[in-house]
């Protein structure tokens, strides 16, 4: 297993490209776009594509590449042994969002299956959905799709790439069908004007900008260290900047057809209901309205199927690399695949099982980690700096195995831009959590406070922290023990 | 839809697109390149 390796550039790309499109491509995107402006906000989305997920995308497979460990190794040998803790924040944090993912892509199935029997023609969307989540049948799904992800991470990355490879470019298709089917709806192009036409002075709003910033740090996989889990497996002599730039396109190319297939969609439908449909939030766009229009629409059922097929494969993807992160974690720590995927996926199925029987408890869970997720961003940029931005540029990512000649103005990104962005993002996100609630906004167990999000956050650093030493040893004892394996 | 949103939208869809497409191209040349120098990819 420890020779593992992508077969070539493309099981990489495939196997990366599904890591990064999930389901906020398909039902964050469109909804967050239409509410900020539309054209306006595509500009500063294009904008931090560039200023934000490109430069962490680096980061993340530099440090893949160079460490050939998960989060934990890659931070203790590029940045130092005082740093395991920030790795394993970044490992926690992919993890704590893998457990309620799960859920999210057991929906998806769920859905899937409705559709393909028919069970959602004729009936009350929002009954199903009450009906559904939050009940124990969402746990059977919940496990459904783990135990699916598992049966993939369980082949090591050969599995990761043989089911890349077919769901991906079946993903891509699906979506670019259902986006010529909505453009080609009668009263399509008032989705187009409301998605692209720009209104400049909305560019003024740091609002925004922040928005646009939070859907690449969020819908691009910058800064999770699952980029990272995969760039562990690539070529030695493999490109880093380029193929960060492929994937921060392809996946930036999907959420823009997700957006014209969403909103080209509900515009021709359903105009009346367009303001209540874009903030209905993701499962009241995704599982309540679009069952609705696609009821409406000619040959509706046999699209519907099509859509929450491609929103299965997002989520399943996605899902798979954030198992075999975790369980990367522990193999570099000393478990086989076998065991460490086991531990991985019980712990998974056990931590989510409150997020599937609780839309409280999913909803407290992504705000916590979603906001998390940002921090492992900064984490990434200080590992960066204390390694030496320039010495990674030059030792490292421009190592004359490259296609593209990576400049200066990453380093400019890394060491000044990213920061600056990872902090202004957290300060933003917990300063208007607090205006959600002014009463009860520093309560920890209110669901959406600051209070929550900091005292989760203060549990896990804290332990994490004090068992820095621990995880170095872990390390180092495993190499030790393969040093001995390898006979002479 | 107006002629700035029609711009807006050959613009963005031009740019993340076509730049996907740009860098898909760029890295099957390159991958053409690396098999004919040394006969081998990794």
């Amino acid at each position: 297993m420890a020779g593992e390796r992508f077969s070539n550039r493309w099981g990489l790309i495939l196997a990366t490209l599904g890591m990064a499109v999930g389901t906020g491509n398909i039902w964050r995107f469109p909804r967050v776009a239409a509410s900020n402006g539309g054209g306006s906000f595509l500009v500063a989305w294009v904008v931090f594509l560039l200023l934000w997920s490109v430069p962490l995308m680096i980061v993340e497979f530099s440090f893949g590449k160079r460490s050939r460990l998960g989060t934990v190794g890659a931070f203790v040998k590029l940045a130092g042994r005082r740093w395991a803790w920030m790795g394993a924040w970044v490992a926690v944090c992919a993890t704590a969002i893998m457990c309620y993912y799960s859920v999210v892509a057991g929906w998806c199935l769920r859905y899937l299956g409705l559709s393909l029997s028919g069970g959602l023609a004729g009936s009350d969307p929002q009954a199903a959905w009450d009906g559904f989540a939050a009940q124990p049948i969402a746990v059977f799904f919940h496990l459904l799709a783990m135990g699916l992800a598992t049966a993939v991470v369980f082949f090591g990355v050969r599995g990761i790439e043989k089911v890349a490879r077919v769901l991906i470019p079946t993903l891509f298709c699906l979506v670019i069908v259902l986006a010529i089917r909505a453009v080609t709806l009668p009263g399509a192009e008032a989705g187009l004007a409301f998605l692209f036409t720009p209104h400049w002075g909305d560019l003024a709003d740091p609002r925004l900008w922040l928005e646009a910033l939070t859907q690449n740090a969020w819908d691009t996989g910058a800064g999770w260290g699952l980029i990272l889990t995969y760039a562990i497996y690539m070529r030695v002599r493999e490109d880093v900047p380029l193929n960060a730039f492929l994937i921060g396109f392809g996946n930036n190319s999907m959420s823009l057809l997700a957006g014209i297939m969403v909103l080209c969609t509900v515009f021709a439908i359903n105009p009346a209901a367009q303001a209540e449909i874009v903030g209905a939030g993701n499962e009241g766009l995704t599982f309540i309205w679009m069952p609705q229009l696609f009821g409406a629409m000619p040959g509706g059922a046999f699209f519907m199927i099509l859509f929450f097929l491609a929103l299965s494969f997002a989520a399943l993807t996605s899902l798979i690399s954030m198992l075999e992160l975790a369980t990367r974690v522990l193999i570099d720590s000393g478990l086989p695949r076998r065991a460490a995927l086991g531990v991985v996926a019980g712990l998974g199925f056990g931590v989510g099982i409150p997020s599937a029987l609780s839309m409280s408890v999913f909803q407290n869970q992504d705000w916590v980690w979603g906001v998390g997720l940002i921090l492992s961003g900064l984490f990434f940029a200080i590992a960066a700096l204390l390694h030496g931005v320039e010495r990674l540029r030059k030792d490292t990512i421009n190592d004359g195995s490259g296609d593209l000649v990576l400049g200066r103005w990453w380093t400019v990104c890394i060491a000044l831009l990213v920061p600056v962005e990872a902090v202004v993002l957290m300060v933003w996100w917990l300063y208007q959590a607090r205006g959600w609630d002014p009463e009860t906004w520093l309560d920890p167990l209110q669901p959406f406070s600051v209070g929550t999000v900091l005292v989760q956050w203060a549990v896990v650093l804290a332990i994490l922290c004090l068992a820095n030493g621990w995880l170095v040893r872990r390390l180092a004892t495993d190499r030790e023990s393969r040093r001995t394996e390898v006979p002479s | 839809m107006t002629s700035l949103g029609w711009i807006t939208m050959v613009v963005i869809c031009g740019f993340v697109w076509g730049g996907f497409g740009w860098f898909i191209t760029w890295a099957i040349g390159a991958e053409r390149r690396k098999s004919r120098g040394d006969g081998s990819s990794s």
